[in-house]
């Protein structure tokens, strides 16, 4: 048994040995002179001359060198490197440098490396060369000759790993090039637009070792304007020139050809487009301006839900939205114009897209930003109009900034004009469209500012008074109070939270007419039940404290702290209180049955518009919500009619109730 | 036969072993001038929201993208990342490594000394601007406050509704043993541009030797190098129009006494141009001063400011009704012995500007590489395949960096490329080599020796739409 075991690891070393003998053997093969690979030293030894090519594309090599005369080894890289590894003590081969051009049209001198290495054993990494000498890409070897000229050994030649990058050799034979754009973008299927004169740019670069004189002529299926042949003297080097004709389509589908007399000729394909045609299949939909809003990282973004409606950049109340930590700047725009391109054609379609703004039948460049100055960093002005590329089949999404700055502004109605055009040619779309360039409302602030100061005089008084209130008041009035307030909220509180999504979901599709039917709880039965609360106790202090109750309660009962809502059930007690108080109703003034109708029903009027605006102020700026202003006024209206009713009602109740006391 | 069999199979072994060869370190020598990858080193991985997304507006705004700076003996390399500041030796090994001072602007090693700037405030106030001086083992020496000086400036001029822009960008440049340091802070009042700033002079130990202040456009210094010719400190300036400010102008300095010796205006030259601004980059070329306005008018001075002569660079070209212009900023301008060059950037449709909008043809020039002489002689133009964003000529060499192609997107030609300009011949004879690095090297982040020789360029990653290109990498490249 032990004796078949070691027969067969001394079969397997013998194998390994032979193997990589023949593996060498194989790779290589004489290109020039007369001295054979030798296949058992893997290389070549005595005196002579030769020439080798390995036929495999290697990653990391070794070799044994010794001698006297030229011994070198070139690679070539497939991007077209070069490198040549020279043996010390052998004259270093006379290299030039490689020009070309490449297919992007970019000129390319390609500058061999020459390294002397020490002669004995070399190993090499030809990544790690070409990392070192010519980049970080990943190229691998697509030549590796070896040089043997004179006497000595190149031995012991070993691949010891090999590339696993393809071998796509970059083409270096090129030394004209020639393109043609009608116009740029449109590379995928050039087209020129029927009985149409279109620019069309020929640019042609060279790199050439001796001066040249030649013609570049155009033609094809196209009537061109100008000259068709144009003289041309190529100095060597580099060179390059661009013209820019004006072409017509002969027929429907053609060829341009650009000839280099002597150098080169292209042809390029090109289809005619009717105008018709791509009237027909290039659609623009959703277009509109939309107001910006800043995310969380003081981003800009589109705010969509609000079409066609832009506010004025920096009120004279800025201060106070920095105030809270919004950062405001008139170089950025108030808007944006957005629209959805649609094309149906087979081939790109450049655009030119321009959105103008007119009042009055005048354009207002302002919107433009043509005007806002720009830190010297920040380049281009921004102006909403643009080139771009459509794709074939394709739908692509633009936006454009427009900027409305309070110096230069009005607020109001205003025409926008969105143009789409081709390049050079006429308009293919248009849309006319109204929207509307607000400002933001100085009442807004003013309304939130004066909320906050009553509810904190509010709270004073309260606060101040409450002991000699309830000093005076007698223990049944204290009773009354919280029996009316309790009323009330089981009336009216209670039902919404209980009801409120219901009825939100109901009348919801009445939009502010829902107002309608919820004012009869909050404007009628609210007044109703408070001016027959005062009309029981006229004495002050029982609007702000029948608020505290109302406010405990609804705490309490259901959890809710809403600042918003304590704010302003606060404010509006203090307002209450205060026109109550003066007009006499709260501080003993006798008055006429006429009067008292007209000042209670006008006292809650107030109060409820006021309530209604407050209202929905506070949620615009607190939580940056948008409501119309016909919206609000509408509510305030079907407010101040209800709370003036139920005003009335109040005082009917109150006289009756006081009766049954009585 | 156990003993015969096991001689053989150390005999087998024995051969395998003399071909498995031992591996010996190969000496190299190279026997022509080329550009050497000295040491690749990987920095660290910036978030994901620092990679920018290339298809997008002013990408690179914000980014806190890697600089790097080498002393002019090539013996040290700086490089500063957002939030440390390496110093490496020639052959990439660390030296030291500190925190940045919360993020720094502009640089400058000279064979024993860092200086560097504290970075501006964008739309808010900042306290101090110093300009801090290191060791070369990166002990702070000394530092210089330059806000204090603008401060008084500030709340002379600055209205109290007026909004911050830019607060204290300083600039700085070396001469012998003095330091120049410009510094503004600029607001806006009513969208009208306004500005303060202040030139230093500072010796080496950073003692203020002369001081000038300026209020307004187009001021002391814009976006343009500062140079010295002759014990004269010359500089470009920025206008937002000739209506606005007024014309930029180019000027000097006395570097001994800070008076302002002479000053040459260039106007705006609107049929060149494809908006109102001019920016003039001020150079010294030979004995001469160069002007070059963004739009491509050059003018030659000498060091008095009297006109040599002018020429135009590049003139914007007519596809149908549109205008195609391009441009060039500071950092697509260089100053050579005996050229200027210039690599104009982008082509802009006049009128029609918003950043992706596709030009219908590209500027002939834009993405191009060209040569001046002082006589407006073009004497060599080349094309690159990505856009230059970095010129600089140290020695006999012109280096340049390049990111990806704008229009097309193709990042095949982001590198290094160098020219040798004492060569004969065209750009062809001239060119030594190109090294492509793994992502774009991106404005203002190269640094190379004195002599061209060293070159350190730092990468950055960049997106362009959800594929992330290119990696945060220093290249040290040697030119053999």
């Amino acid at each position: 048994m032990k004796k078949y075991t070691l027969f067969f690891i001394l079969l397997l070393s013998i194998f390994a040995l032979l193997a990589i003998q023949a593996v060498n053997a194989e790779e290589f093969k004489l290109i020039e002179g007369n001295l054979p690979w030798n296949n058992e030293i893997n290389g070549v030894k005595g005196s002579g001359y030769a020439v080798y090519e390995l036929n495999n594309s290697p990653k990391k090599v070794e070799w044994f060198w010794r001698g006297e005369g030229d011994f070198y080894v070139y690679i070539e890289y497939s991007d077209g490197n070069r490198f040549y590894y020279v043996m010390n003590g052998s004259k270093p081969p006379k290299v030039e440098r490689e020009i070309f051009i490449d297919e992007n049209g970019v000129p390319r001198i390609i500058v061999p490396c020459i390294v002397k290495l020490e002669q004995g054993w070399v190993s090499l990494d030809f990544q790690s060369e070409y990392q070192r000498y010519f980049g970080s890409k990943v190229v691998s070897v697509s030549k590796l000759r070896v040089y043997f000229k004179g006497s000595g050994e190149f031995s012991n030649f070993n691949v010891e790993e090999y590339a696993s990058a393809g071998r796509r050799k970059q083409n270096m034979s090129e030394r004209v090039y020639i393109d043609v754009k009608i116009p740029q973008g449109n590379y995928g299927k050039p087209y020129l637009i029927k009985n149409k004169w279109l620019p069309m740019e020929v640019t042609v670069r060279t790199l050439l070792n001796e001066s040249y004189k030649t013609e570049f002529l155009i033609g094809g299926d196209v009537e061109i304007k100008e000259n068709e042949t144009i003289k041309l003297d190529i100095p060597p080097g580099y060179f390059e020139k661009s013209l820019i004709l004006t072409v017509k389509p002969k027929h429907d589908r053609g060829k341009i050809y650009v000839e280099l007399l002597g150098l080169k000729n292209r042809s390029f394909e090109f289809i005619t487009v009717d105008e018709g045609e791509l009237k027909s299949k290039i659609r623009i939909y959703d277009v509109g301006v939309y107001p910006i809003k800043k995310n969380r990282i003081q981003k800009i973004a589109m705010e969509k839900n609000l079409k066609n409606y832009i506010k004025i950049r920096e009120d004279v109340f800025s201060w106070f939205h920095r105030l809270f930590g919004s950062e405001e700047s008139f170089d950025e725009p108030a808007g944006f114009v957005y629209c959805v391109l649609d094309n149906k054609m087979d081939c790109d379609i450049p655009l030119h897209i321009k959105f103008s703004v007119y009042s009055e039948g005048k354009e207002v460049k302002f919107f433009r930003g043509e005007h806002i100055k720009r830190e010297e960093f920040l380049g281009h002005t921004p102006v909403p109009e643009t080139l771009i590329v459509l794709r074939a089949k394709g739908v692509e999404e633009l936006k454009m900034p427009v900027y409305a700055d309070v110096y230069s502004i009005k607020p109001g109605k205003y025409d926008g004009f969105l143009k789409v055009s081709l390049l050079g040619g006429d308009t293919i779309i248009s849309e006319r469209f109204e929207f509307y360039v607000g400002r933001e409302s100085q009442i807004k602030t003013l309304v939130c500012s004066i909320a906050v100061v009553l509810s904190i005089l509010s709270l004073s008084t309260l606060g101040l008074k409450q002991k000699s209130w309830i000093r005076e008041m007698r223990t049944n009035e204290l009773i009354t109070i919280s029996l009316f307030t309790a009323v009330a909220f089981s009336i009216v509180d209670v039902p919404w939270f209980v009801f409120g999504d219901v009825v939100r979901a109901l009348f919801g599709p009445l939009g502010p007419f829902m107002h309608l039917f919820t004012g009869i709880f909050w404007d009628i039965i609210n007044a109703s039940f408070l001016v027959a609360l005062i009309w029981l106790i006229p004495r002050p202090g029982v609007v702000i404290i029948s608020s505290v109750i109302r406010i405990a309660l609804s705490s309490m009962v259901f959890g809710s702290f809403n600042p918003v809502s304590i704010l302003l059930m606060l404010s509006y007690a203090a307002l209450a209180e205060f026109f109550l108080y003066i007009f006499g109703f709260t501080s003993g003034r006798k008055m006429g049955r006429a009067r008292t109708f007209g000042l209670i029903a006008f006292i809650f009027s107030i109060k409820h518009v006021y309530s209604t605006y407050t209202f929905y102020y506070i949620w615009m700026y607190l939580y940056r919500l948008f409501y119309p202003d016909w919206y609000i006024n509408l509510n305030a209206v079907i407010s101040a009619i209800y709370s003036a009713l139920g005003a009335i009602v109040g005082v009917k109740l109150g006289e009756r109730l006081r009766r049954v006391i009585e | 036969m156990m003993k015969k069999a096991f001689v053989l199979l150390l005999l087998a072994l024995a051969v395998l072993g003399c071909v498995q060869h031992q591996e010996e370190k190969k000496v190299e020598q190279p026997l022509k001038p080329q550009m050497t990858l000295v040491k690749k080193i990987q920095l660290e991985n910036p978030e994901p929201n620092k990679i920018p997304d290339v298809t997008k507006e002013r990408w690179s705004f914000g980014i806190p993208y890697t600089k790097a700076i080498v002393s002019p003996d090539g013996s040290r390399i700086l490089v500063v990342e957002e939030l440390k500041m390496i110093m490496f030796d020639s052959e990439g090994n660390k030296l030291w490594e500190k925190p940045t001072y919360g993020g720094i602007d502009n640089y400058i090693v000279t064979e024993d000394r860092v200086y560097m700037t504290e970075k501006y405030a964008y739309k808010k106030f900042k306290e101090h601007g110093y300009i801090i001086c290191l060791d070369m083992n990166g002990d702070e020496l000394w530092r210089f406050d330059m806000k204090k000086l603008l401060k008084s400036l500030m709340e002379k001029y600055m209205p109290e509704d007026a909004k911050i822009s830019i607060d204290c960008y300083i600039k700085i440049s070396a001469y012998k043993d003095e330091l120049f340091a410009d510094a503004y802070s600029t607001w806006t009042v009513n969208e009208t541009h306004d500005r303060a700033e202040v030139l230093v002079a500072l010796n080496k130990d950073g003692k203020l030797l002369w001081k000038v202040e300026n209020h307004g456009y187009p001021g002391i210094c814009g976006l343009s190098k500062m140079m010295v010719i002759n014990g004269k400190l010359v500089m470009g300036t920025f206008s937002y129009g000739d209506k606005t400010n007024g014309p930029a102008y180019v000027h000097a300095y006395g570097i001994k006494t800070g008076k302002e010796l002479w000053k040459f205006y260039v106007p705006h030259e609107d049929e060149l141009a494809y908006r109102e601004t001019t920016n003039v980059d001020a150079g010294v070329v030979a004995d001469k001063v160069v002007a070059v306005a963004n739009f491509g008018k050059i003018y030659v001075l000498d060091e008095n400011g009297n006109e040599i002569t002018n020429f135009t660079a590049f003139k914007p070209i007519k596809y149908g009704n549109y205008t195609i212009c391009t441009n060039v900023w500071v950092n697509s301008v260089g100053f050579g012995k005996d050229c200027v060059i210039l690599a104009p950037q982008k082509s802009n449709v006049k009128g029609v500007t918003l950043y992706y909008a596709r030009a219908p043809v590209k500027h002939p020039d834009a993405g191009s590489i060209m040569v001046f002489d002082l006589n407006g002689n073009l004497k060599w133009k080349f094309r690159l395949g990505g856009q230059v964003t970095n010129v600089i000529t140290a020695g006999k060499y012109l280096i340049l960096s390049t990111e990806h192609d704008m229009d097309t997107l193709n990042f095949n030609y982001t590198g290094i490329f160098v020219f040798n300009l004492s060569a004969k011949g065209g750009a062809v004879d001239k060119y030594l080599g190109f090294y492509h690095t793994n992502g774009p090297v991106l404005w203002g982040s190269v640094g190379c020796s004195a002599d061209g020789r060293v070159i350190a360029a730092p990468t950055w990653p960049v997106r362009a739409g959800t594929k992330v290109i290119g990696e945060h990498a220093l290249y040290t490249l040697r030119v053999t």
